[in-house]
């Protein structure tokens, strides 16, 4: 079959013995290729990027619609239970919140406002990633950059 | 008995021993030190100082074959015309079939390894953070200049534009593209390219933060940068194959490298083939690594390496990787100019040069050192591997500018 003729070809001939005009003509011809391919790349990237975004936040939405629905039956069943016995709640908590977070999560308010502290609610925030930045950020900081 | 002294040292080593080749000891303890007492790119200075010492020592059986009279025979020669009343004919060896690196140098001549190698390096390759902040692949493309820059600079020097290309893509800061581009259009060089090509990515602690220090003010490094949104595996795969396609149709000359470098890549995100994966990332490219590495420093011959030709090299190479730091960086600078609603850190820039990820991890320390609370390893990995695409495309283009003349 005959190859689509889309494009013409971008590398220009230098001569044997070329000029101070060829070379630099040469040079921005390369660069112009360079960020052609790059500029390329980053269409397509924005493109993959728009889609998988608009995507996330669907899921997202519907993921705090669910949340919100299932609040109030959660609510009631931590405000049942005393701040102290975290663990026993666990098997109560929303799927939304795996067991050993509600545990970790007990536990720090326990810790920091005392034993008479009642959690009234709990609601994951989709759009959070604070920690997780700060997790990749305590890794970092242990490697030493020579 | 004297005599008989005199023809055994004839076949010893030390007839054989040459100044130059004494001279080349130097170089080699000089790489040595580097790579094992300052730790620059050990994994790559070893094999070539180990290789570049084999090369200037009197071998038989390493790169030609031991001379035996069932043994040797021609596998390329040039047929001279005979000589008035010769009934001989007379031929000009070109290769004889040779000893163990003779076949294992193959692999560079053929194009083989420096693919393969970088196989290794899109299983290791995470282009996450590019994805997620696509704009810095203009931070890769702005480096390119400096290569550009130097093959204008070295054609001025008096090298032939094929030896300026070769010479230009150190600033890449890409050891196998080097590689593979100065064995397509400048063999002869090879030896002083990649030595260049390494030495520099090891220095980049040292080369980088003052050029990056000079064009930036201290407010600029202060810059902290958006957290990196979470990008999806299929997002990642479907990167890869878009990235193939482009480059391979925009520079059919480059898809060797390209095609290796996102098919590794490819391997790693599917996440259906994991032992290629591994082997990828460890066996293939770690013995590829030793092969690749003693194979270049077996072509730094005395008679090729020590000429006015490799200093120029040498000097030409850092102008290179300079130019390129500083066009990263003030790419960055025009980007926040363009765009000062999201400002960019201007030194993530620097790390458009390909050394990855040394030069992303040195971005980080100048943030570092200008605010501890600053991080910027993560958005400096998007520039520093679209650096690796960008330097790919450019050896492309200049194979496709220079193939066949």
């Amino acid at each position: 079959m005959s190859p689509l003729s889309i494009v013409p070809p971008l590398a220009i001939a230098l001569p044997d013995d070329p000029g101070l005009g060829d070379l630099i003509a040469f040079q921005l011809n390369g660069i112009i290729v360079v960020a052609t391919a790059l500029i390329l790349i980053w269409g397509l990237m924005e493109l993959l990027g728009a889609f998988f975004r608009r995507a996330e936040a669907a899921a997202s939405a519907k993921a705090a619609a669910n949340s919100t629905a299932n609040a109030p039956a959660t609510a009631n069943a931590l405000t049942a239970a005393p701040a102290g016995a975290g663990p026993a709640a666990a098997p109560a908590a929303p799927r939304a919140i795996p067991p050993d977070d509600l545990v970790l999560i007990f536990a720090a308010v326990h810790a920091t406002l005392g034993p008479r502290a009642r959690i009234i609610s709990l609601a994951p925030r989709p759009e959070a990633r604070d920690w997780a930045a700060e997790g990749r950020r305590a890794i970092f900081a242990t490697h030493k950059v020579r | 008995m004297l005599s008989g002294l005199l023809d055994f040292y004839q076949t010893t080593g030390f007839s054989q021993l040459t100044w130059g080749m004494l001279s080349m000891w130097v170089v080699v303890g000089v790489l040595l030190w580097f790579a094992v007492a300052k730790k620059f790119e050990p994994l790559l200075l070893v094999p070539i100082a180990f290789g570049a010492l084999v090369a200037n020592l009197p071998t038989r059986g390493v790169i030609t074959y031991s001379e035996t009279s069932e043994a040797v025979f021609v596998v390329e020669a040039e047929a001279l015309p005979a000589p008035p009343g010769s009934h001989h004919q007379h031929l000009r060896v070109e290769r004889v079939e040779g000893g163990l690196y003779d076949f294992i140098s193959q692999g560079i001549k053929l194009e083989l390894f420096p693919p393969l190698i970088f196989l290794g390096v899109g299983a290791l390759t995470d282009f996450g953070p590019l994805i997620a902040l696509p704009r810095t692949i203009l931070l890769g493309a702005a480096a390119q200049v400096g290569l550009f820059l130097t093959f204008f600079g070295a054609t001025l020097l008096g090298f032939t534009a094929k030896q300026a290309a070769s010479i230009g893509i150190i600033g890449g800061a890409d050891g196998p593209t080097a590689i593979f581009l100065s064995n397509k259009l400048a063999p002869e060089l090879l030896g002083a390219v990649a030595v260049a090509a390494y030495s520099y990515m090891a220095l980049v602690p040292l080369i980088q933060p003052p050029i990056m220090r000079l064009l930036t003010t201290e407010k600029e490094r202060r810059i902290r940068m958006q957290s990196l949104r979470k990008v999806s595996r299929l997002e990642k795969m479907l990167f890869a194959l878009g990235v193939t396609v482009v480059c391979i149709l925009l520079v059919p000359d480059a898809s060797a490298l390209i095609a290796m470098l996102l098919l590794g890549n490819f391997l790693r995100e599917c996440g259906v083939t994991e032992r290629l994966v591994k082997s990828a990332q460890n066996e293939i490219i770690n013995v590829l690594t030793i092969l690749l590495g003693t194979s270049v420093g077996l072509t730094m011959r005395a008679e090729t390496f020590l000429a006015p030709a490799t200093l120029k090299i040498i000097l030409l190479g850092v102008v290179a990787f300079g130019c390129s730091t500083a066009a990263g960086v003030i790419a960055a600078k025009i980007m926040n100019k363009l765009s000062p609603k999201t400002p960019i850190n201007p030194l993530i820039g620097a790390a458009g040069v390909s050394a990855v990820p040394m030069a992303a991890r040195v971005a980080h320390s100048e943030g570092q050192r200008a605010d501890p609370g600053n991080y910027l390893l993560m958005p400096a990995m998007g520039p520093n591997v679209a650096g690796v695409i960008g330097t790919a495309v450019a050896a492309g283009y200049f194979i496709s500018a220079f193939a066949g003349r």
